[in-house]
């Protein structure tokens, strides 16, 4: 497979591992929202827990944000990307004539295949900015959801010293944040090895 | 590719170019055809993605690329038009001549800086630099929405599909023998011609005009009597022939 095609199969990878986390960061939030009015049924007996809910919320909206920017930057790549993939059949195609025509015809070619060398080599210098981007994007939301686990341990805690009749709500609220966490680096380190073997392609 | 002149005057020449000796054996050969004046040129069926190079080579041994103004594509079909995308991407200032019916179709090949032209399904005309060539509705013929072009200076039908014949990249450019020729084009319109009414329509229609060659997109070129002896070998060919009577 072409180096450029692989370019493009492997953001829309990225961009459908960031779909998948962006669904389990909708359920998160409405964990959160759950989290909440048990936070506030619990009252001063779990009162770090209000506190918690908060930060699973901006965790939920982070991976959210994160995966509708991934998604609208992995849509201008692929689009990019295809343009240069286009670019090159066309390059290839240029050559070709330009080896088979008489001097005449080379000098007519010139021009053209100058412009689309040029447009191919534009093209790799933005892919190559806005993969950065993507990768820095990506890496930021696995820093942020390393805290999840230190919140999971908070929320145990902060569950025992509930009434005992919120008790297994708030260790559910717990688990759930613990598996949507685990979920979303799951899919974060897929999208993170796509842009490995871009890169090892490159 | 061979290049050969089919007219020359004072104001505008028609070039064919086919049979590709470098092309691929498992795709059908075409014929694509070139009108050029002193500032403009057409590009008639300008053929599929598998040509574009061939065919880029061939047309600027003519013309320069700033005086490809034009292109036509009779229908849809890959092998007429498929290379747009290319062309799209070498023509700043081109106008595509093609069927309405097909402009949300056709764009599918890439289209960016050429514009459409769709033309109605009574056809139209085109003043290229003081040359007047016509575009004659032929719909059905095969695709449903189908136009042929007519030169009345050069005498030239350029008619698409019709009189098509599946022959080698070594045949003759223009039809010797016209029985010998039949076995190579029956075929063809029974199968891929699907309406008889259409096909009497058009024969009508096309016998009013003053025709010296008439050029298909595929297999050799009729000439003289031959587009005559044509015109009524169709006539009498039962066309559609998928669906059984």
């Amino acid at each position: 497979m072409a180096e450029n095609t692989q370019q493009f199969i492997a953001v829309a990878q990225i961009a459908s591992e960031l779909h998948h986390a962006k669904s389990i960061a909708i359920d998160l939030s409405i964990t959160s929202k759950n989290a909440r009015a048990l936070a506030a049924r619990a009252g001063t007996t779990a009162a770090g827990f209000n506190e918690i809910t908060g930060f699973i919320e901006n965790l939920a909206n982070l991976t959210i944000t994160t995966a509708n920017l991934v998604n609208q930057q992995a849509v201008k790549l692929v689009h990019d990307a295809a343009r240069q993939f286009r670019d090159n059949g066309l390059l290839r195609q240029l050559q070709s004539a330009y080896q088979h025509s008489a001097s005449i015809g080379q000098q007519r070619l010139i021009k053209l295949l100058r412009q689309t060398e040029s447009a191919i080599a534009d093209a790799q210098i933005n892919i190559d900015k806005d993969m950065n981007q993507l990768t820095q994007r990506i890496e930021q939301t696995q820093n942020d959801l390393r805290s999840a686990k230190v919140v999971t341990v908070v929320a145990r805690i902060e569950s025992t010293r509930a009434s005992a009749d919120l008790q297994s709500s708030l260790e559910s609220v717990a688990d759930n944040v613990e598996r949507s966490s685990l979920k979303i680096a799951h899919h974060l380190r897929q999208a993170q090895s796509f842009l490995i073997q871009q890169g090892d392609v490159e | 590719m061979k290049t050969h002149y089919l007219y020359q005057s004072e104001q505008h020449s028609w070039l064919f170019f086919g049979r590709d000796e470098n092309k691929k054996d498992d795709i059908i050969d075409t014929n694509q055809y070139l009108i050029k004046t002193k500032r403009r040129a057409i590009l008639l069926d300008p053929g599929g993605i598998e040509l574009f190079s061939q065919m880029l080579t061939a047309v600027l041994q003519h013309i320069e690329l700033e005086q490809l103004t034009d292109l036509f594509a009779s229908h849809q079909d890959p092998d007429i038009i498929s290379s747009l995308g290319l062309w799209d991407q070498c023509l700043d200032n081109a106008t595509l001549h093609a069927p309405w019916l097909w402009e949300g179709f056709i764009r599918h090949f890439g289209m960016n800086s050429i514009r459409y032209n769709a033309l109605p399904d009574s056809g139209g005309s085109l003043d290229l630099n003081g040359v007047t060539i016509e575009f004659i509705p032929a719909h059905y013929l095969h695709s449903s929405g189908n136009f042929h072009v007519y030169d009345p200076t050069a005498k030239i039908l350029m008619s698409g599909d019709i009189g098509a014949a599946l022959d080698h990249s070594g045949a003759p450019i223009f039809v010797e023998d016209f029985a010998q020729h039949i076995p190579k084009m029956q075929y063809f319109h029974e199968r891929w011609m699907p309406s008889n009414r259409a096909k009497n329509d058009w024969i009508k229609r096309v016998r009013q005009l003053d025709i010296e060659y008439m050029a298909p997109q595929h297999g050799a070129i009729f000439k003289g009597d031959m587009v005559k002896r044509f015109l009524d070998w169709f006539e009498a060919l039962e066309v559609g022939s998928a669906i059984e009577s």
